[in-house]
């Protein structure tokens, strides 16, 4: 009975967006849980691992990261073409970027990492540092506003 | 220390030690961020001398559960970037362990985070730790955490995100062993770590108890020069600090790959310095030891080195031998045929 539960709520489909041992190291977990899993790739990662270890697997674009892992409305088109209803970012391309974690909740996808906010807040770190020190976390000891006149760095 | 606002790995850091640096500090700083960035925000931060770099891995879900799964000791760096990394810290005392746990789920409710992340710290030569920043991503050293909890770290980033409960709860867990990361690139090391890309002609990666490599190379693929030039991550699991590290040594002497330099035998080196096998170092132990680490001596059994010039010798003479038996042989044989013909033209007379 709690299985029937969870399998309604569990992802159906993840799309990794990214390459390398971690689009891999990730399919692994998506193979145990019976997740299907998409990979993408681009133009010189065609025989790279992680498209031939995914279920599925399509081509995104030329090599230059800009121009394939790295652009957003190619893959979530893709997710969306395949029938993925979350991406897995991985770690670095587009991982830590909100812009991207907020267009997949306008395309109804799930960004398996924290919301949007959550990154911008902690992408900044003059705010990170004032909300650190707020939750009562050590900081650093240094200025917690930008510098703005060279006055006060003189001081 | 002036650093960027937006900024990470390394990039619009600019170190100040005399007031009057100070102002030009500021402006390189910015022109820096600006450039990297587009955001010339800058701050000023008190620069931590000799520090460690200690972070703590968190896990958050969506019904405001929130734990850590302890620290990961990333102070082996080469210019901001991590080599090799440990779990649980040498550094730490279970005192300390405990406050910045309990610091780094602070950290993580603070901002109503949720999924997986990493809270970065600089602990000081006297164990004061200060927030660094936060990686809101899971990180590439994250198997030294699952090897030591027995958690899947993806597995709970995908229930997390789906909506469920994170599996375990706080104290559910413990540091189980000890566990070290090496990141296997490819780079010349001992070329002033020079990216090396290109086709794998041979890879044979170790194996046998407590070793786990993530990798995605395969003999006869070629490594693109358009990505970061990771080849693998190779983890080992002891029961002690020493067990973990003489497992990963006997990895690294079993990885072999050909075609591509690599920066197995740099690590192999840090394996066997004295001071990281004392767990006696920070975040300078790369720059303090390099000349050491770069040293030319043979790491490798002398023994084997000779008994391989000796093989290759061997191999070289029984070639030549090979080659001049036959051309010996196409000689005798062409004579046969002479000698025949003479003798049956004899016989035709």
């Amino acid at each position: 009975m709690t299985r029937i539960l969870i399998w309604d709520k569990m992802i159906k489909k993840i799309l990794i967006a990214n390459r390398g041992e971690i689009a891999v190291r990730v399919a692994r977990s998506c193979r145990e849980m019976d997740i299907p899993s998409v990979a993408v790739y681009s133009d010189s990662d065609r025989r790279a691992m992680h498209v031939r270890y995914a279920d599925e697997a399509y081509h995104i674009g030329p090599s230059p990261s800009r121009e394939s892992y790295l652009n957003a409305d190619k893959i979530i088109e893709v997710a969306l073409k395949s029938g993925a209803d979350a991406i897995h970012p991985g770690y670095g391309f587009l991982s830590e970027n909100a812009d991207f974690a907020r267009k997949c909740a306008q395309s109804g996808i799930i960004f398996i990492g924290p919301n949007p906010d959550a990154i911008d807040h902690m992408g900044d770190k003059i705010t990170a540092r004032q909300t650190m020190i707020a939750a009562g976390v050590p900081v650093v000891p240094g200025t917690q506003q930008k510098i703005s006149d060279f006055d006060t760095v003189s001081v | 220390m002036v650093k960027a606002s937006a900024g990470g790995g390394g990039k619009g850091m600019r170190l100040v030690r005399k007031p009057e640096e100070l102002i030009s500090a500021v402006k390189m700083a910015q022109s820096e961020a600006m450039s990297a960035f587009g955001d010339d925000t800058v701050y000023i931060e008190k620069y931590v001398e000799a520090p460690h770099h200690i972070e703590f891995q968190i896990l958050a879900d969506k019904l405001g559960n929130t734990v850590h799964l302890f620290e990961r000791e990333c102070s082996i760096q080469r210019r901001h970037q991590k080599v090799v990394e440990e779990t649980p810290s040498p550094f730490l005392t279970p005192e300390l362990r405990e406050t910045m746990g309990q610091a780094a789920v602070a950290a993580a409710k603070a901002v109503s985070y949720t999924g997986a992340g990493t809270i970065e710290f600089l602990v000081d030569g006297n164990r004061n730790f200060y927030f660094l920043e936060m990686n809101t991503r899971l990180q590439v050293e994250h198997p030294i955490t699952e090897r030591v909890t027995g958690i899947d770290l993806v597995k709970e980033q995908i229930r997390i995100a789906s909506g469920l409960p994170i599996s375990f709860r706080q104290d559910e867990i413990s540091q189980h062993g000890h566990a070290v990361e090496c990141r296997i690139l490819a780079e010349d090391a001992f070329n002033n770590f020079m990216p090396s890309p290109g086709l794998i002609r041979h890879i044979s990666e170790p194996n046998g108890l407590g070793i786990r490599t993530d990798g995605y190379a395969y003999e006869g693929y070629e490594i693109p020069i358009h990505y970061d030039p990771m080849i693998s991550k190779l983890i080992s699991w002891g029961r002690t600090r020493e067990e973990a590290i003489d497992r990963m040594r006997r990895a690294l002497f079993e990885y072999n790959i050909t075609g591509v330099k690599t920066s197995i035998r740099f690590q192999k080196r840090i394996m066997e310095h004295p001071d990281f096998r004392k767990g006696n170092y920070n975040t300078h132990f790369i720059p303090d030891h390099f000349d050491e680490l770069m040293s030319a001596k043979r790491t490798e059994n002398p023994v084997f080195e000779d008994m391989a010039i000796i093989a290759a010798y061997y191999d070289f003479i029984s070639k030549m031998e090979k080659v001049a038996m036959s051309d010996f042989t196409v000689t005798q044989g062409s004579m046969n045929w002479k000698t025949y013909g003479i003798k049956k033209n004899l016989q035709h007379i």
